[in-house]
């Protein structure tokens, strides 16, 4: 199924009224690109197409609600509608309209569906309502820097994502569903032995609820962290500010370039070393040496020697000796004993390989002393690495103590936000540790930290209560039902990803220039990067787009489905070489890309895609802030058939003045 | 097959998380510990109960080092047990105790129990100069190699 955006309407909101129609098509690929001026309200437009398809408006709470009404409006209520076809054999459409009520702090949403009319809900068709679940919509719909949280080891993402739209969630629903079935129906049981089925149960009990508080525990602090990553984020670009105000940019650049290429060293040259110590036998020039002499010793003693099979057959044949003369009881129970000494086929063929491999390693690397040698240089790259390291820090130093008293607050702060930060992920982080529970700590669920090992150890309990109880055959269902799902959703999803990683990879082939050095190695919770088996935690501001967009596309055709791709400041980063590449590779990847940008993004991007025939240029500015007061005369000087005006809005699909015309901060 | 104590598995989990190096699956972590084991021929009894299976078989990147390892365990043994390595009939007995073309990783249960205490060792006496473990993939290997490295297979 194909599934396009054809047009947005949006009436009393945080963002100028306006109905802004999308271009598609049924063959190729149509780049949708629109101009706003900061503040105009592009992330609102996002969160709101994002929270449309995926019903998340029916759970904001009254202040979210509010947040999205108009600053300089008194009206009392809000629309905002989107409109969508559905393409498989005919194309049908489907609408999700959301009415705000500012007041009360509600918003409603109502379904059309083809020739259905309108019903009060978030109804999308059974076939795609899969799809439209954050995990899925987050893929196709980019809000923020959502590009790098692809490749971010910290995040899960990629997982999330393929979990998503490969039923994964499904299943996981599932389990929970016979998990429960299978703890009530325990609960009814009756011991079938002496046992004290009530004490185990109630272990049990006492585990399901630590590991309720621990994951209620986790949610909460996962709500924290996206404030405090918010506000790291926010004073270390503030620090930038400031270190910018009083120093310029370049030293600072400067040394985090030269740490960034140093720390780029340490990583490729701990790679040299750790190939080299892959191979066992280069550890130590006295190792091989000391192998080589006990493969000869091998050889001396005739090992693995003749083979003892040979022997074997000889006798049970029975068709006398290979000396011609007859094998008499005698004489077989003389060869009897002598293959003792032999090893079986099985053996030999192991010392042989092995014996090959020596003499191989020892023949061609015995003088060479590449480990020492790649040791040292890991050595002096980590020396280098931590020099520019003390570089950068005796710099922010200096800058902070060159800072007013109220700007060197904002370094001390990020200093106590990261330090907060490291201890929340670390806290997450044994939040969902499946770590083992030791039978000496049954007792006392308090000292476990993780919901996933508390939950684990409930159900353990559970099964245990179920096997000495009448409900026997229960458990020992659950067991196995559980048993197989598990391991069918966890080799399923070990293919998936590795399909997805050769997909991503076929898919970058297409888009980087030619020579670029970055693949996806694998697809872990993440997408993890590198070249030649070397990992790299991310690549160029181009190379992460490009991947991003590229495991987009995989998932969505693996999936068999086809999404817009939406994106908030798609080419911020990235420098203009890059630009008019992507540009130009933009409309093949998808089959409708909708791009919201700002001024600064323009150079390069759009000679880029000058020569793509199916481009549509939209420009929208609210008609209510001074510093639009040039594109209002500008826009007034088109044909009236050429803009739309609206209470509060301008917008125009005309492709000059989107040329002519650059948005960005007023 | 593969085992590690489950402290084991405790202490070098952040260095198997961090971001950076070449320490990015637990049997990196296993193969370190074992080339220490093997190399000052100190093994540790690893107990099932307290210790967990991280994989069955060698990863994919390990493949081509599994008949190294493996005669690098049958050597180490056998200089460890005080046997003479000249000696036919104990060198091919332990050969036939090592080696099996049946299995998968080419040893047999009791050589990949062996292995697993062999990697126990190791463990034990990198903790004992490192209680914890650095979180950066290469400046473990580096100090690895500095601190042990000159006393293996000695």
């Amino acid at each position: 199924m194909k599934v396009s955006i054809d047009e947005i309407e949006t009436n009393g909101l945080r963002c100028p009224d306006s109905k802004i129609s999308f271009k598609n098509r049924s063959n190729g690929g149509v780049i949708n690109l629109l101009q706003m001026p900061n503040g105009t309200g592009k992330t609102t437009i996002i969160k709101l197409i994002s929270a449309s398809l995926t019903g998340a408006i029916n759970k904001w709470s009254p202040d979210e609600v509010r947040s999205f009404k108009a600053k300089s409006d008194d009206s009392i209520n809000g629309e905002f509608r989107i409109t969508l076809s559905l393409e498989t054999n005919s194309v049908k459409q489907l609408t999700f309209l959301t009415r705000f009520n500012f007041v009360d702090g509600e918003a409603n949403i109502y379904t059309t569906r083809g020739a259905i009319g309108e019903e009060q809900g978030w109804l999308p068709p059974s076939e795609l309502k899969q799809f439209f679940s954050e995990g899925c919509v987050d893929v196709f719909c980019f809000q923020g820097d959502k590009t790098k949280d692809i490749i971010d080891e910290s995040k899960s993402d990629a997982e999330i994502t393929i979990k998503a739209f490969f039923g994964f969630d499904e299943i996981e629903g599932f389990i929970g569903d016979i998990k429960k079935y299978h703890r009530d129906t325990i609960e009814t049981g009756t011991p079938i032995t002496s046992a004290n089925l009530k004490a185990k149960e109630m272990q049990a009990k006492s585990w399901e609820t630590r590991a309720l508080v621990l994951k209620e525990d986790y949610d909460e602090k996962l709500l924290e962290k996206i404030d405090v990553d918010k506000e790291v984020e926010e004073l270390l670009n503030s620090q930038r500010q400031i270190i910018e105000a009083l120093d310029g940019t370049s030293e600072q650049e400067t040394l985090d370039r030269e740490y960034s290429k140093r720390n780029t060293k340490v990583i490729t040259t701990a790679n040299e070393c750790w190939g080299d110590l892959k191979n066992p036998l280069l550890i130590s020039s006295d190792l091989l040496a000391n192998l080589y002499v006990f493969r000869d010793s091998l050889e001396k003693m005739k090992l693995p020697g003749g083979s003892r099979s040979f022997f074997e057959e000889l006798i049970r044949e029975n068709d006398g000796c290979i000396c011609g003369e007859e094998l008499t009881d005698s004489r077989i129970k003389h060869i009897q004993k002598q293959i003792e000494q032999y090893l079986g086929d099985d053996e030999a063929n192991v010392v042989n390989a092995i014996k090959n491999e020596i003499s191989d390693t020892y023949e061609n690397l015995k003088d060479s002393n590449s480990l020492g040698d790649d040791f040292t240089s890991l050595n002096n790259a980590l020396v280098d690495r931590a020099n520019a390291f003390k570089d950068k820090e005796d710099y922010l130093k200096k800058m902070k103590k060159l800072a007013t008293p109220k700007n060197q607050k904002i370094f001390e702060d990020y200093g106590l936000v990261v330090e907060r930060q490291t201890k929340l992920n670390n806290l997450l982080e044994q939040r969902v540790k499946d770590s083992v529970v030791e039978s000496s700590q049954l007792n006392n669920p308090d000292s476990c930290k993780s919901y996933i090992a508390a939950e684990n150890v409930a159900d353990k309990l559970f099964e245990e209560a179920g096997l000495i109880s009448d409900k026997q055959g229960i458990s020992e269902s659950y067991t196995i039902l559980k048993k197989v799902i598990n391991g069918a959703k966890h080799k399923s999803l070990l293919e998936i990803k590795e399909k997805l990683a050769v997909k991503t990879n076929e898919k970058l082939i297409e888009s980087l220039p030619s020579g670029s050095q970055i693949e996806v190695l694998e697809i872990e919770q993440h997408v993890k990067l590198g070249w030649n088996g070397v990992t790299q935690s991310e690549g160029s501001g181009a190379q992460n787009i490009i991947i991003a967009y590229s495991f987009a596309r995989s998932v969505l055709e693996e999936a068999n489905i086809e999404f817009p791709l939406i994106v908030d400041h798609p080419f911020t980063q990235i420098d203009r070489k890059n630009r008019i590449n992507l540009g130009s590779t933009l409309g093949s990847l998808m089959h409708q890309f909708i791009g919201f940008l700002i001024d600064t993004e323009r150079s390069g991007f759009l000679e880029g895609v000058a020569d793509q025939t199916d481009v549509s240029y939209i420009s929208m500015f609210s008609s209510e802030i001074d510093g639009n007061k040039s594109f209002i005369d500008k826009i007034e000087t088109l044909p009236s058939n050429e803009f739309l005006k609206t209470a509060n809005g301008y917008i125009t699909y005309n492709k000059e003045f989107f040329i002519e015309n650059e948005m960005g901060d007023h | 097959m593969f085992r590690l104590h489950n402290n084991a598995r405790k202490w070098g989990n952040d260095l198997v998380k961090g971001d950076s190096g070449p320490i990015n699956i637990e049997f990196d972590l296993y193969y370190i510990f074992l080339l220490v084991g093997l190399g000052l021929e100190k093994k540790i009894p690893l107990e099932q109960s307290l210790s967990s299976e991280i994989v069955r078989n060698y990863p994919k990147s390990y493949l081509s080092q599994k008949y190294k390892i493996a005669m690098l365990l049958l050597y180490t043994d056998l200089k460890e047990s005080g046997f003479d390595l000249s000696n036919r009939d104990i060198v091919k007995s332990k050969i036939q105790e090592t080696f099996s073309a049946n299995s998968q990783n080419h040893l047999t249960d009791d050589a990949g129990k062996l292995l697993n205490n062999y990697a126990n060792g190791g463990f034990e006496a990198i903790r004992e100069r490192m209680q914890r473990a650095e979180t950066d993939g290469a400046l473990f290997i580096s100090i690895i190699y500095d601190e042990f490295f000159p006393d293996l297979f000695q």
